[in-house]
């Protein structure tokens, strides 16, 4: 155990204190954690991530091009930021494609709920990535974020299929490859 | 008036520390040298000046502690004044941490307490080296984290692989929340960290982003709206300004379209207080359990210098919204604890011409981490990563690279895999050979 | 200002809390009949080294340093005797709101305590010595109006529902919805529509087997249009709500607080008489009963709130609406009983607010009543603590002993003048080692804990052996950082207190600062 008292008095450091160096602000935990996180990503074929600055890994682009479902073809770019404070707070994800889905708003807004609500500690970035890729196979109209698109998958699906080709078409999202 | 002055005001301390009970710690030893040893010698940190922060300074003080130094970015503010009883109306505006050791400084003679008007963040190893103990008053998360973390950084071990006792400096952490609240004791390396049980932390309450923009039912949902999805759209304050939840333009404009939202949906009881509290997810702070928080800390902090009763072992909470309730239990340490893990950084010796790529095969071959696809990481530098294909393609140009110019000598290489469970920090040692020994 | 002053905390305890606050904490008042001695400086945060120099008294100076933190607050001081206040206090005519006694002597102790009693002044007391902290609250009842603790379940009728909700229902055709909506029907009418259609395939029978329970649960599957319909999930969560026991009824204890003798009209007419401090709360009680037995079938009035569930807006608001419209007119009803009430023993109509009125029935399923032993009881009567101990010691809150250990501390001093292991002021400097031994008063002391031990049928063990043992080496010592902690929980008392929200202390807060564990020994009988 540890007895403060009987410890002789601490080397007195007055000739490292010139040293100054100063602690970077990020916890090393978090680091080491973001750097797992990102070494492990499971991309697969429909996915792919990119970098903006290799040292700078708290922000980045990721991928996504279904290779089945109605959004085939498709390639819509996601941008993640790690807060400070993950894992202990869920990275923040914009949709940086125009893209006609019920749960993807104009600005890019996402829904789901590991990114907001559901989001736990011991989730990984694979988790949001499975669920992005999931997004896009079944997109679940009783959440929407676009309602005319939640309406138009639920109503007319065909109508549906149509106004999504239209709008990678528009966005340039399409893909051909 | 026979009473001498430090005799005087030293009393009840003398009493307890000159003799033994059997509520002692097992190595208590009554002596006079323990106040001595307080009064002259023991440093304290004191992190944060808010309401745990000024009842700390005040409870240390008067607990036979003087030679203090309290470190707090803040000012003080108008909210402050209910519960942080150094401060006065005069002070709003002022650095929190140099009011508050003016104050004990003026009040109680002889003691020696230097406040920091500065972030923790970038204070140099060396400053948290000076303390015998670090105690934490702090509100946020993240800030607890790196002060844990920075501790632990600071042990060291001897050449036998033994922790070297005199580089552990405890730190007691405690925090409020409406009238709940909890202390703990965390002996850096030697008891569990904060880092080790970051879940007993409940998450932020969020509310599904779908509910905010179609179908709101709650005031917050009307200002979530107002602050997640209009802001970003309309900019109010000039593209790329943030909500900053201190300026009271930024909340009356979200606070006016959370109304505007909530009439058209038929929803009542949108405030600005209300809304102030969603935007900055303001906790409730009253003083009664600052206080007792606070000074459940400061008596662990005597505990722990002068070892008259054992030290809390190792988490207390505490709640008094029905009752008066304490609990104190041991949270254990975690194994593969990213901060404090067992495992020591592992000195890896290489000549200073190897390539990255002989490193890493080495690596590869080592029979105690056995990793596969190894990334690593220097101080928030990428050397190489495996995996995904876009890093990796951006690192292999290190690859063939020696290794003296890419790292320096002594420095900590962060290495993690899929094989490890939480990664693993290498230390990197130049020898003089010029070949790869395999 | 004002506001943003105590926004931290009215966030908590909510504006009429602040304002309970602000009625009864605009003047406080330090008795105390001592000089500021250089002890008191390492123990008191509120002295200063010139009220020593100038021989000024600690009530004087601790007024006056106190008086700095808040402007708004009126600081007085009062250099003289306990007793003297006493006697001199009985003649004024302003009632003090709150006492607090921080003395170690017992016979100050049992005569504040006696005098709070009798002018049903809420009592608290609250000591520390060496690293034991204690608290205690007396007073002969105090009245809880929100004792603020989360109900495990809404009060939503949802097995009893009333008219307009049964009519709100009738708004959603499952069958006939189209899938958008379908998704968004609020779980609280989908049991409402399962509980009707158990009752309608059962002979109007209510579910009660696990069986019955099943088939609910696999008729809200059946409705579900897919397999994670989030709404029908929530309901499934919910389905309990249906065949629990019916939390419109007044339970147990609400029970007992509705039969009491102070909710019948003598009972009331007493308390006007005496103008106790509760009549208000026990008024409203007994409109609330009136209300159960003549307008509400049994049942307690609604809280008129509903809680968040998947929903789209309007259905969620009209749901919301519906709840609070036949809230509002139930709490009406009350109102007029209680005003009736009033008629009845003479006092104004408007002795009791509408709006006070609303918030009683709001919380009405979460009101206390404590009525507390008194300190002569306790002291006088060991029946009353054989009990608590007791309790205390089966639920392994060791910690008991160390009220055994002070109560025997209390009557060494009283019999010797001082405390077991105690150095006088002063001598401790002239470093006299005999001057710290402590085996002559802890085998007097020992003595004293066996007879009363023996009174209150609890074995003198080991641990209390060195209870007693640790209580001498503290000998009467005062640390700061415990006393700070009990002064922080007698402050979080009082609040309760005043502001009537929140449950406070049954009786002792022991806090043991040698091992940070506590103890409480409940002297109260919750109704």
């Amino acid at each position: 155990m540890l007895k403060l008292f009987s410890l002789k008095q601490k080397k007195q450091s007055a000739q490292e204190q010139t040293e100054n160096k100063t602690s970077s602000n990020k916890t090393t935990a978090a680091e080491l954690r973001l750097q797992k996180d990102i070494s492990e990503l499971d991309t697969g074929k429909t996915l792919s991530v990119y970098f903006p600055d290799k040292n700078n890994i708290v922000e980045f682009i990721v991928y996504c091009k279904p290779d089945e479902g109605i959004y085939k073809y498709g390639c819509f770019a996601f941008r993640f930021k790690i807060p400070p404070t993950y894992p202990h707070d869920p990275p923040k994800v914009k949709c940086e494609t125009k893209v006609f889905h019920p749960n993807i708003d104009e600005e890019g807004n996402v829904c789901l709920n590991i990114l907001r609500e559901d989001w736990k500690p011991i989730l990984s970035l694979n988790a949001i990535l499975y669920g992005l890729q999931y997004l896009f196979l079944e997109p679940n109209p009783d959440d929407p974020l676009n309602k005319e698109a939640a309406n138009l998958y639920r109503d007319n699906k065909a109508a549906f299929y149509a106004q999504v080709q239209r709008s990678m078409r528009e966005s340039g999202a399409y893909y051909s490859r | 008036m026979s009473q001498g002055k430090d005799e005087g005001k030293l009393e009840d301390l003398y009493l307890i520390t000159l003799r033994n009970g059997p509520f002692a710690h097992e190595s208590f030893s009554p002596s006079e040298d323990l106040l001595n040893f307080l009064w002259n010698e023991c440093k304290v940190l004191v992190v944060g000046a808010g309401g745990l922060g000024c009842e700390l300074l005040k409870d240390l003080a008067l607990s036979g502690f003087r030679n203090i130094e309290v470190i707090d970015l803040d000012v003080v503010d108008v909210t402050n004044l209910n519960r942080q009883f150094l401060f006065r109306q005069q002070d709003v505006g002022k650095p929190k941490a140099e009011v508050a050791a003016a104050f004990i400084a003026k009040r109680i003679s002889g003691i020696n307490i230097k406040g920091h008007h500065a972030n923790i963040y970038d204070q140099p190893r060396e400053f948290y080296k000076q303390f015998n103990l670090v105690v934490a008053g702090l509100d946020s998360i993240d800030a607890r984290r790196w002060l844990n973390e920075t501790l632990i950084d600071l042990v060291e071990t001897n050449d036998d692989g033994t922790i070297d006792v005199s580089t552990v400096i405890p730190l007691i952490d405690g925090g409020t929340e409406g009238f709940r609240g909890q202390a703990r004791v965390i002996i850096p390396k030697m008891s569990a960290c904060f880092e080790c049980n970051l879940d007993l932390f409940p998450p932020q309450i969020s509310y599904p982003l779908c509910t905010i923009a179609n179908t709101p039912r709650l005031p917050e949902h009307c200002i979530e709206y107002a602050s997640v999805i209009l802001w970003p759209q309309q900019q109010p304050f000039g593209a790329g300004t943030k909500v900053d939840g201190d300026n009271p333009e930024h909340v009356k404009w979200i606070f006016e379209r959370a109304q505007e939202r909530a009439n058209q949906f038929h929803i009542q009881g949108v405030t600005y207080r209300l809304s102030q509290g969603v935007i900055k997810h303001i906790i409730p702070a009253v003083a009664s359990t600052n206080a007792i928080v606070a000074a459940s800390c400061a008596n662990e902090a005597f505990k722990l210098a002068t070892y008259i009763a054992n030290p809390l072992n190792n988490y207390m909470l505490y709640n008094g919204e029905s009752g008066v309730y304490t609990y104190a239990f041991e949270t254990e340490r975690r194994e593969e604890c990213p901060a404090c893990g067992r495992a020591q950084p592992k000195k890896i010796c290489v000549s200073p011409k190897w390539t990255l790529a002989d490193l890493i095969e080495v690596l590869r071959e080592d029979t105690e981490l056995r990793v596969k696809s190894p990334s690593l990481t220097v101080s928030s530098r990428a050397l190489y990563y495996s995996s995904p294909a876009s890093l990796e393609q951006a690192t292999k140009e290190n690859l063939p690279q020696s290794l003296d110019c890419l790292l320096e000598e002594g420095c900590e290489i962060f290495l993690t895999d899929p094989a490890l469970p939480l990664g693993r920090k290498l230390q990197i040692f130049f020898h003089k050979c010029s070949k790869k020994n395999k | 200002m004002m506001a943003e002053r105590y926004d931290r905390q009215i966030r908590f305890w909510g504006e009429h809390g602040q304002a309970a606050l602000k009625d009864c904490s605009i003047y406080f008042l330090v008795v105390d009949d001592k000089e500021t001695s250089w002890r008191d400086l390492g123990r008191n945060f509120f002295v200063d080294e010139d009220a020593v120099f100038n021989h000024r008294f600690r009530a004087d100076t601790t007024q006056r340093l106190l008086q700095e933190l808040n402007d708004e607050v009126v600081g007085y001081s009062q250099t003289v005797s306990i007793d003297r206040f006493l006697k001199e206090y009985s003649s004024e005519d302003r009632l003090l709101p709150i006492f607090v006694c921080c003395s170690l002597d017992e016979q100050i102790l049992l005569k504040t305590s006696e005098f709070c009693w009798r002018h049903q002044i809420p009592f608290v007391y609250a000591v520390s010595y060496g690293l034991l902290g204690l608290v205690r609250i007396a007073i002969p009842e105090h009245c809880v109006w929100d004792a603020r603790e989360e109900m495990v379940a809404q009060e939503l009728r949802l097995s009893e529902p009333f008219e307009e909700l049964e009519q709100y229902c009738n708004n959603f055709p499952l069958e006939s919805l189209d899938d958008a909506n379908h998704s968004l029907v609020p779980y609280a009418v989908i049991l409402v529509k399962a509980f009707k259609a158990f009752m309608d395939s059962h002979q109007g029978r209510r579910p009660e087997t696990r069986e019955d329970q099943e088939a609910i649960r696999l008729l809200l599957r059946s409705w579900m249009r897919t397999p994670t319909e989030e709404n029908f999930m929530e309901a499934l969560k919910h389905c309990h709500f249906i065949w629990m026991k019916s939390l419109a009824e007044p339970n147990e204890s609400l029970q007992s607080i509705l039969k009491d003798y102070k909710t019948e009209m003598e009972g009331i007419q007493l308390q006007v008489d005496r103008k106790d401090r509760n009549l208000k709360f026990w008024i409203l009680v007994a409109a609330v009963k009136h209300f159960v037995i003549e307008d509400g079938q049994g049942k307690l009035p609604l809280k008129g709130s509903v809680p968040d569930m998947i929903s789209d807006t309007e259905s969620f608001i009209g749901l919301q609406r519906v709840y609070k419209k036949r809230a509002e007119k139930e709490h009406r009803i009350i109102y007029q009983r209680a005003q009736y009430i009033c008629k009845q023993v003479g006092l104004e109509e408007n002795f009791l607010s509408p709006l006070e009125v609303f918030e009683f029935c709001r919380n009405i399923r979460s009101i206390a009543v404590m009525r507390y032993c008194s300190l002569q009881d306790e002291f006088q009567n060991n029946t009353v603590l054989k009990d608590a101990l007791k309790s205390c010691l089966d639920r392994n809150e060791e910690d008991a002993y160390f009220y055994i250990a002070f109560r025997a501390c209390l009557q060494f001093h009283h019999q010797q003048g001082h405390f077991p292991g105690q150095v006088m002021n002063g001598s401790l400097s002239s470093k006299e080692p005999s001057l710290l031994d402590y085996e002559q008063d802890y085998i007097q002391l020992a003595h004293l804990a066996e007879k009363w031990c023996k009174s209150c049928d609890i074995v003198k063990n080991e641990k209390l052996d060195a209870t007693l043992r640790e209580m001498c080496r503290y000998g009467g010592s005062e640390l700061h950082s415990i006393a700070a902690l009990t002064g922080g929980v007698a402050a979080q008392e009082i609040v309760k207190l005043v502001t009537k929200q929140f449950r406070p202390l049954s009786g002792w807060f022991i806090f043991n600062g040698a091992q940070s564990t506590s103890a409480t020994v409940s002297l109260c009988t919750h109704i």
